[in-house]
């Protein structure tokens, strides 16, 4: 058998090609087969009771004949070949019908009439004709109509007549704008900074601190920078460039030349409301019939002309010292001059001219312009290059000084995170300590849940199982979690006792005006700022302490904190927007969650179903 | 003699014949017509009626609520018309009607408790109740209902396309005047959308954008700002409102337009208008590249606004 690559890879392509759709319909078969209801069969003995309920006060009850028979009505007129009726529909519909009853939402003859098309004696027919052909009686029909038309009713006269309050809007609003109190030790790099100047500061310290971290010489390097300004034709502003007082008369070759050279560029030009000239088919007249060169015509006799304007400019810039600002205000062009600009500067400011315009300002000659017209999407341009500065790496006894300071810092900074860490790493081993009972009960009770869920659902395939056990995990890690940061406070205290350290407290705060107002961990000033808008606050109950040291790395400060209290907020602080807003969501929630009053688990639940088999 | 007996006899009866309503059949087809009619699609999708406004179903549901009494739409007719008592804020009257279901239909199923839960008449008085209570000890501001007038619009022509707008003169005359005013002024001639959110807003209006300097575009600003006129349209998709200042104030000129919900500016820009048609053409305009401050690389002109009345 040949071993070529070739060979080998068309192998691999046919048994994909073969085993693939046979595998992925396995797939949607066990899909399919665990989806699928289970079908409905006819009851061995009718007239056992299938269930029970209660609506308006008294008790119902439907047999089994009788819930198969409604079955088979639903199936016929709901269900189609492809699609069985589940059970549960069945029951949405004889309780949500019962519900409508007890409501008092009646149908009169005269809504039937509408519904049935009674008065097109025609169309009535054709109704009553289908049934029959079912097997379904008129009367059943009829009344499965009136049933669906009251549960219709229902859902209308509760969805016109929900009411939200003023307190349920202010329950809404209070979950969002919650007021917190955090407690916090704070370490900080600043209070480490004598210790460390009492330490090894000498100059061989410094020499192996900037050799040993290639970060610190980069943070010194200054980029390479040009000067250099442009002379520019947007087409978004070429109707003030000035074309000449006696415009030269542009011929059809050379606008075809500009068109088969730009054709990208103009084609993307053609406005939208004339694209569909363009669509032609043997039905439209020939006069009718146009091509995208004449559409562009216009465009292209006034961008050649412009273009002239702008080769003409550029031989006047070509000359020693000439003035660009000038010339480009002679012709109506744009200018642009960047001074000490450096490639991320370019790559915002300069961006109309391309990507790379940083390198190819840099790699042009000083004093020079660029070579011809060049052209970034729609803008032409050219540029002179004034002035260029290489990049610049110091040496250590340059800046060494100021290395000095990063070394102190750093090593204060990393004393400040260690008895951080160190402190948090303690409390989490006692926690972990006290809690691996309960970490070994729980994780065996998340094996026996997973595995009667298994069971339960009768799942076969390892991927399936797997999913159930690590969602089983999963919430055993929760649960722990929440153990965890129940007794860390104790163990904070702890502590806190032994290091003589005391928590500092912020005042009550609103989480979600903190967020909103943008205290982002660079504009932090304080602590309190800082901590305002951490995510850990949110997640802690009040007495919790956060499961993680927080870093503010641009402070060098590390935070061990703890949640002291949460309250609602004033109903005064709730404006009549913010009442608005919080209506509209509620609206929309309940909007949403409609259709749930109508399945099974909450009808269920509301009348009292019992089903017996 | 006799017949003066059967004239006394029909002049007594009247009174009778008015207070027992009609029949069933054109009590239900009196409150059918009186209410909404919402759609309610197989795959749980409603669309809501709304053709008419809550207090002209309140009307209406009150027309029609004499047709019912005494028939079995009675009390239906009745929790509606205490529904959409509440809803227009009359809820001692809504209190009233609800409490009177209680006392002439105690088993109707409207006002019977379920094993575990309370009746719907219960829930209505209990938010009855709760509802004068919290307005009882606070001041409940209501923002004014705003209402596009369809008699005024403005036409946007971009350079992707043109979108159209109404305005809410209703509820922000100043805002909109000096919309008007600006734009028969030209000043939003020959400008472009300076900063845009990818299918949440979009900014433009900036006089600033017209130096084509995009340093100074946030800076575009006239001597003189707006006053913040809230209501209830919020910062839906389409709508369009003063770029907001943040001190109770809005710009003069700038103006943001949402493609999305923007529920954080609700507090801090009030809207004025909406975009009525082309909202599309806001959509692509707020995919256009960016760099990190949200400024288009590529400019989206602002060729012109017209201003039909």
């Amino acid at each position: 058998m040949s071993r070529s690559p070739l060979f080998q890879l068309l192998l691999v392509l046919a048994a994909a090609i073969l085993f693939v759709p046979s595998l992925l319909g396995q797939v949607r078969k066990e899909r399919r087969e665990r989806t699928e209801p289970t079908p409905i069969r006819k009851p061995d003995d009718p007239t056992t009771v299938k269930g029970t309920w209660i609506v308006g006060g008294t008790r119902h009850e439907i047999t089994a004949g009788e819930f198969y028979e409604l079955h088979q009505l639903l199936q016929k007129l709901e269900g189609t070949a492809q699609r069985t009726i589940p059970e549960d529909a069945v029951w949405e519909f004889l309780l949500s019908a019962a519900e409508a009853q007890s409501f008092g939402l009646n149908v009169t003859e005269g809504e039937l009439d509408s519904l049935l098309n009674r008065d097109d004696p025609d169309l009535y027919e054709g109704v009553l004709a289908r049934w029959e052909a079912e097997g379904i009686s008129k009367e059943k029909g009829i009344d499965y109509v009136r049933k669906r038309q009251a549960i219709n009713k229902l859902k209308n006269l509760l969805l016109n007549t929900d009411r939200i309050t003023t307190q349920d809007a202010f329950d809404f609003f209070k979950k969002e704008h919650l007021l917190y109190k955090i407690g916090y030790l704070a370490f900080r790099a600043a209070d480490h900074i004598e210790e460390v100047k009492q330490g090894d500061i000498s100059d061989s310290a410094i020499k192996k601190y900037w050799s040993e971290n290639r970060a610190v010489p980069q943070r010194f390097r200054s980029p390479s920078k040009v000067w250099a300004e442009f002379v520019f034709l947007d087409p978004n502003t070429f109707q003030k460039a000035k074309v000449g007082t006696e415009p030269r008369k542009l011929t059809r070759e050379e606008a075809l030349d500009f068109f088969h050279k730009n054709k990208q560029m103009l084609m993307a030009q053609i406005p939208p409301d004339k694209q569909h000239l363009l669509h032609f088919d043997e039905n439209t007249p020939l006069e009718k019939v146009v091509s995208p060169f004449e559409l562009l015509r216009d465009k292209i006799d006034q961008m050649l002309m412009l273009d002239q304007v702008l080769t003409t400019a550029r031989k006047e810039a070509d000359e020693k010292g000439a003035d660009l600002a000038a010339i480009a205000a002679k012709y109506g062009l744009g200018y642009k001059k960047v001074e000490d600009c450096d490639r991320a500067f370019a790559l915002t400011e300069l961006r109309p001219f391309g990507f790379n315009i940083f390198t190819a300002l840099f790699n042009a000659e000083v004093g020079s312009l660029s070579e011809g017209i060049l052209q970034q999407g729609q803008i032409r341009y050219f540029f002179r290059l004034n002035k260029k500065k290489d990049s610049y790496l110091p040496s250590l006894d340059e800046v060494k000084d100021q290395v000095r300071e990063m070394f102190i810092t750093s090593k204060a900074t990393e004393l400040a995170r260690k008895e951080a860490y160190g402190l948090m790493n303690a409390m989490n081993v006692k926690a972990a300590a006290e809690l691996a009972e309960q970490e070994k009960r729980l994780t065996a009770e998340a094996e026996a849940a997973a595995a009667d869920r298994i069971r339960e659902l009768g799942l076969t395939r390892p991927q399936d199982k797997n999913r159930e056990k690590m969602l089983a995990r999963g919430r055993m890690r929760r649960e722990l979690e929440q153990a965890k940061r129940d007794i860390l406070p104790k163990y904070l205290d702890e502590a806190m006792a032994e290091k003589g350290l005391k928590l500092q407290e912020t005042d009550y705060f609103e989480y979600q005006m903190a967020r909103a107002a943008d205290i982002q961990r660079a504009q932090a000033k304080t602590a309190e700022e800082f901590l305002q808008s951490n995510f850990y606050i949110r997640s802690l109950k009040p007495g919790q302490v956060a499961p993680a040291v927080i870093d503010d790395n641009i402070s060098k400060c590390f935070y061990i904190a703890k949640l002291l209290d949460v309250k609602d907020p004033p109903f005064e602080s709730m404006g009549p927007v913010d009442a608005m807003q919080a209506r509209a969501r509620i609206a929309q929630l309940a909007q949403n969650a409609f259709s749930r009053r109508f399945r099974l688990p909450e009808l269920r639940d509301r009348l009292a179903l019992v089903i017996k088999n | 003699m006799k017949y003066a007996a059967i004239i006394v006899g029909l002049a007594l009866s009247l009174p009778v014949i008015a207070q027992s309503g009609g029949d069933e059949a054109s009590a239900w087809k009196a409150l059918n017509a009186a209410i909404p009619s919402n759609t309610f699609e197989a795959n749980g999708r409603i669309t809501r009626d709304t053709r008419r406004t809550d207090s002209e179903v309140l009307k209406a549901v009150e027309k029609a609520l004499p047709k019912t009494r005494g028939t079995s739409a009675e009390p239906v007719a009745l929790y509606y018309h205490g529904s959409y008592l509440f809803r227009a804020d009359r809820f001692q009257e809504a209190l009233n009607v609800f409490e009177d279901m209680k006392k002439r239909f105690p088993d109707h199923g409207l006002c019977k408790s379920a094993p575990k839960h309370s009746s719907l008449v219960d829930d209505a008085i209990a938010d009855c109740r709760s509802e004068m209570a919290i307005r009882a000890k606070y001041k409940i501001v209501r923002l004014p209902h705003a209402v596009l007038n369809d008699k005024i619009k403005a036409i946007f022509h971009t350079s992707l396309g043109d979108f159209e707008a109404q305005f809410y003169t209703n509820v922000a005359p100043k805002t909109v005047a000096n919309f008007k005013k600006l734009i028969e002024e030209g000043l939003y001639n020959d400008t472009y959308f300076h900063r845009v959110w990818s299918f949440r807003r979009i900014v433009g209006g900036s006089p600033n954008t017209k130096n084509r300097d995009r340093r100074d575009d946030d800076q575009g600003t006239l001597s003189y700002d707006l006053p913040l006129e809230l209501s209830d349209a919020l910062q839906t998709a389409g709508a369009i409102s003063m770029v907001g200042l943040g001190n109770g104030r809005a710009s003069g000129c700038m103006f943001t337009i949402c493609v999305h919900d923007q529920p954080q500016l609700n507090n801090t820009a009030a809207v004025f208008g909406r975009v009525t048609k082309g909202l599309e053409i806001v959509r692509l305009i707020s995919q256009q590249r960016t760099d990190d401050d949200n400024n288009p690389y590529d400019h989206v002109m602002l060729r012109s606004v017209e201003w039909i009345e």
